[in-house]
């Protein structure tokens, strides 16, 4: 049972706390170089030695690691009164503040997919009413000073009978913009749906994952290919500004990536792609073959590869409020014929990452506009790009109109309306879990309108004993989560 | 329940997790690395004491830099434990350890004739080790490294070993390049032919010798007399002819002021082979962890005390370690008594590389081709830098001597060239509990050789007391 075995030279890290696929209990782990990857290793009393595969080049790790995660203290925390991850809050020794709250305001779907990574009891139907979801707004609003973004989901949200009224109690001080998950099989039934979205500027994040119907099969339990179709078209057609939601499966559905880059470049409609690397574990998660983990900087490489180089990996950076294991980040100024320009060529990287120390949107202020206006001169002075120089101005006029004043949310919205963005955001499994990531997280679940639970905490620990959501203790390896001791 | 805001510092920002132990009570919790302004701080929680801090490093950017100087640990022949369970739980070492025992210690004795308020090591049972204990401890440490480059004998205080000329004798061994002895000087200046029986067996004197003012031994030894005596012990021992080896342990506010007269010393004599540098280690209760010496402080003291003869340039982390224990320089004896750092010369990736995995200058064949090659390289596109010749005439006639001793030449004789024409300065912290970072013990290379067989990594030893028991 050795740890230092192989003959690839061995770089020990760092030593943390994670946990047991086996018997989910919290073990000893540490990150470990192999030769050029990084793997986190757990060793577990009982069931011994596992490995995950968490970064392919050490070298991007360690630069990674050196940044540091800018934390914005929560404006209300509870002492911690137990080890990580036992009776999360978030407590006094989280390093985050809520950036993105995640509320499932169901259980039901409509799908059964191999994928799915949450717990959802299918015996009985949750929906959250209006006044409990005002009520974790009203929390979550407290708890986190305000937030930029909210994202509600499931389940599938679209199944819920009062959606709009969910949607439109959301669209409050202290909340910027409201992002609506859903797997758009409904919204590809219901044109009206859609309409009434776009009317309530509501932003859709729709799952993604392929555009062929055999994987879809694999991935989704059945072929739901041309609902997608639809369900863009339809997005398309009023307006909605859209997030393509991608889970990345190791040996799966690596060869569609380049599709839906091409969809994120080419449609105007298209805020954004996230891709979500696989996260083996819940219903289906948990069971899903092959098991192959691809990192970070796995997903980013592989977007440079499928991208023919317009994306290229040293145009992401880690999300500065999170761990750089858990996100990546980059930003484009798309010319709408596929083409895309970093903002990272355009842009001071420095500059970047302090004006998204709020989170996952660019702080659209003064100092990105001189920073625009620096930046205009600069590419003007060169000369050599007169299309990038035209949509930069472009931006700078419809961001900061002369003679006018925006509001944050709405500068922001204009902001992003040229800009394209590719979000990497890797979840933890049971392979993957480690503290020192679950203690960084900026995006929370709350919980009975008083906790605000790490997502990856609460999807590993707590969803499963929350009866809404799951059945009974026992049933799948339920985890040891327990309140103070 | 003590319940301090983690984020007392607003600016302050998380860097990683680790395990550390409670300031108050020396449990085993999680923390965070977190960065404070220009500081590294390490913060933790304990269940009973809620959360304690720590300063790490003084210098964000020395720190930062440090991590990536990381390199590969080497695993030793053999270990006392086969399994593992989770650290520090079967230490000694077992197949979690990341690097194998570079600088082994020998407490041959737990007896010491001084009292210092200081002492790392208190505490410890008195007995000693019986020679044939001592034989049996060097069998275990050979079947572990097959050969030791640098063997410490310590205590307590060696010197007050009836046997210890009987035990240097038995270090004289064709595995072992050199052996030193760990000493306050006391039984030195009582007994001066003890110097010349150490000499005699080739074994370098480590004396503990903290500077020139009465003052600082009151502080740290509580003895302002040994002030005299440590200078009277270093005429004697240089006198002598032996070799000499300087180990200053470093106190906030106690004795940054004898860095220059502590620096002209190690800079006046060629017997003087090396100088240790310790920040203050404070056991178990730091009146104030957020204010104490780290790296990066005694890297910028020494060089501004070195009138002019070392940059803060000159130093790198040792990394064979963790990159917050050690850092070091290697300076070149040239002919007219000149020294040149070795990281001024070769570029810092070629360095690091050369310096890996050893806490001690070998002069094999094989690293010495490396500096050559490096040199080349560097030179062959810069012809400004100083020494030129005589660096290179220097490093030519090293690989000469070592082709001149071919075959026969034994590992001791190629860390005798070694040191006789490099010398070094390391700055050594060790942890304390409120310092002590789990992650950098996993990766110690300085262990102290126990009667039983095992190797504690020296932090886990004095700080985890039940298992060092």
């Amino acid at each position: 049972m050795s740890c230092v075995a192989g003959g690839e030279p061995v770089t020990f890290l760092s030593a943390s706390r994670g946990m047991c696929r086996a018997c989910r209990r919290m073990v000893r782990v540490r990150y470990v170089a192999r030769g050029h990857r990084v793997f986190l290793e757990r060793t577990c009393p009982e069931h011994g030695v596992g490995r995950a595969l968490v970064a392919e080049s050490v070298g991007w790790y360690l630069a990674a690691m050196q940044r540091g995660s800018s934390s914005r203290p929560p404006p209300r925390s509870f002492p911690k009164r137990a080890e990580c991850p036992h009776d999360c809050g978030p407590c006094s020794f989280h390093a985050q503040a809520c950036h993105l709250p995640v509320v499932s305001i169901t259980n039901a779907c409509d799908l059964r997919c191999p994928i799915c990574f949450t717990y959802n009891r299918a015996d009985r139907t949750y929906f959250m009413s209006r006044d409990e979801f005002v009520r974790q707004l009203d929390f979550v609003i407290e708890a986190s000073g305000g937030v930029d973004l909210i994202n509600i989901t499931g389940g599938e949200p679209t199944s819920h009978p009062q959606l709009f009224d969910l949607i439109e109690a959301a669209r409050r001080t202290g909340i910027g913009r409201v992002t609506l998950n859903t797997n758009g099989l409904r919204l590809a039934r219901e044109l009206d749906m859609v309409e009434r979205l776009a009317e309530l500027g509501a932003y859709v994040v729709l799952s993604l994952d392929t555009l062929d119907p055999r994987i879809s099969f694999r991935m989704h339990g059945r072929d739901i290919v041309a609902e997608k179709l639809r369900a863009l078209e339809l997005l398309d057609r009023f307006g909605v500004q859209t997030t393509l939601l991608m889970v990345l499966a190791g040996g799966v559905n690596e060869g569609e990536l380049g599709r839906l880059i091409d969809i994120l470049l080419e449609r105007s409609f298209i805020r954004s792609l996230t891709i979500q690397t696989m996260t083996y574990t819940g219903r289906g998660g948990g069971t899903f073959r092959p098991r192959e983990h691809i990192p970070v900087d796995g997903v980013t490489r592989r977007v440079e590869e499928a991208s023919g180089g317009r994306i290229r990996q040293r145009d992401f950076l880690p999300l500065p409020s999170a761990h750089p294991l858990c996100y990546s980040v980059a930003y484009f100024v798309a010319d709408g014929r596929g083409g895309a320009r970093s903002l990272l060529g355009v842009l001071d990287r420095s500059l970047l990452e302090r004006h998204l120390t709020r989170g996952y949107l660019l702080d659209a202020g003064a100092e990105l506009e001189e920073a625009l206006r620096l930046a205009i001169d600069r590419v003007w002075s060169e000369g050599d790009d007169p299309g990038l120089l035209k949509t930069m101005k472009d931006v700078l006029g419809r961001v900061f109109p002369p003679g006018e004043t925006l509001d944050r949310h709405e500068r922001q919205r204009r902001a992003e309306q040229a800009v394209k963005t590719v979000y990497v955001h890797s979840h933890m499994d049971e392979d993957t879990y480690e503290i020192g990531r679950a203690m960084r997280c900026p995006d929370q679940v709350p919980v009975d309108g008083e906790k605000l639970i790490g997502a990856c905490n609460y999807n590993l620990f707590y969803r499963q004993n929350d009866e809404r959501f799951w059945v009974e203790a026992g049933v799948v390896g339920k985890a040891e989560v327990q309140g103070p001791p | 329940m003590m319940q301090t805001d983690l984020h007392a510092d607003s600016a302050s920002s998380c860097l990683d997790a680790t395990l550390a132990l409670c300031n108050a009570c020396g449990r085993l919790c999680d923390a965070q690395i977190r960065l404070d302004q220009e500081r590294v701080v390490l913060v933790k929680w304990c269940p009973e004491h809620g959360i304690t801090r720590s300063l790490v490093s003084s210098d964000k950017s020395w720190y930062l830099r440090s991590l990536s100087y990381v390199k590969p640990g080497t695993r030793p022949l053999a270990r006392a434990f086969d399994g593992c369970t989770a650290c520090p739980g079967s230490c000694g070492l077992c197949p979690d350890h990341q690097q194998h025992t570079c600088v082994p210690i020998v407490e041959i004795t737990g007896s010491c004739n001084l009292h210092c308020p200081i002492c790392l090591v208190s505490g410890r049972v008195g007995k000693e080790l019986t020679v044939e204990e001592v034989r049996s401890v060097l069998d275990h440490l050979i079947r572990y490294e097959g050969k030791i480059n640098m063997l410490t004998l310590s205590g307590g205080e060696p010197t007050v070993h009836p046997e210890l000329t009987g035990i240097l004798d038995l270090c004289r061994r064709p595995e072992i390049g050199l052996v030193s002895v760990s000493t306050n000087g006391i039984a030195l200046d009582r007994d001066p032919d003890l110097i010349r029986k150490i000499r005699d067996r080739d074994a370098v004197i480590s004396l503990q010798f903290d500077g020139f003012a009465e003052e600082v031994y009151g502080s740290l030894r509580g003895r302002g007399d040994l002030a005299a005596l440590k200078q009277r012990v270093v005429e004697r021992i240089l006198d002598a002819g032996a070799r000499l080896s300087l180990t200053v342990t470093l106190g906030r506010g106690v004795n940054e002021a004898e860095l220059p007269r502590i620096l002209d010393l190690f800079f006046a004599t060629d017997l003087v082979l090396s100088l240790m540098l310790q920040p203050l280690s404070y056991g178990a209760s730091c009146d104030d962890p957020l204010n104490v010496l780290t790296i990066p402080d005694v890297v910028r003291l020494v060089a501004q005390a070195s009138r002019g003869r070392l940059t803060r340039d000159d130093f790198t982390p040792l990394p064979c370690s963790h990159p917050s224990c050690f850092a070091l320089t290697y300076l070149l004896k040239l002919d007219g008594g000149a020294l040149v750092s070795l990281p001024s010369l070769i570029d810092v990736e070629s360095y690091i590389d050369i310096i890996k995995n050893q806490a001690l200058f070998g002069t094999d064949m094989q690293t010495l081709e490396r500096i050559k090659d490096a040199l080349y390289s560097l030179w062959s596109s810069d012809g400004m830098l100083p020494h030129r010749d005589a660096v290179l005439g220097r490093v030519k006639r090293l690989l000469n001597d070592i082709s001149a001793l071919g075959r026969a030449g034994s590992h001791r004789d190629l860390i005798d060239l070694g040191v006789s024409n490099v010398k070094s300065i390391f700055i050594h912290h060790f942890m304390d509990r409120a310092t002590f970072d789990l992650s950098r013990a996993i990766k110690c290379c300085n262990h102290y050789a126990m009667p039983d067989g095992r190797l504690l990594p020296a932090c886990v030893r004095n700080n985890l007391t039940a298992i060092g028991s």
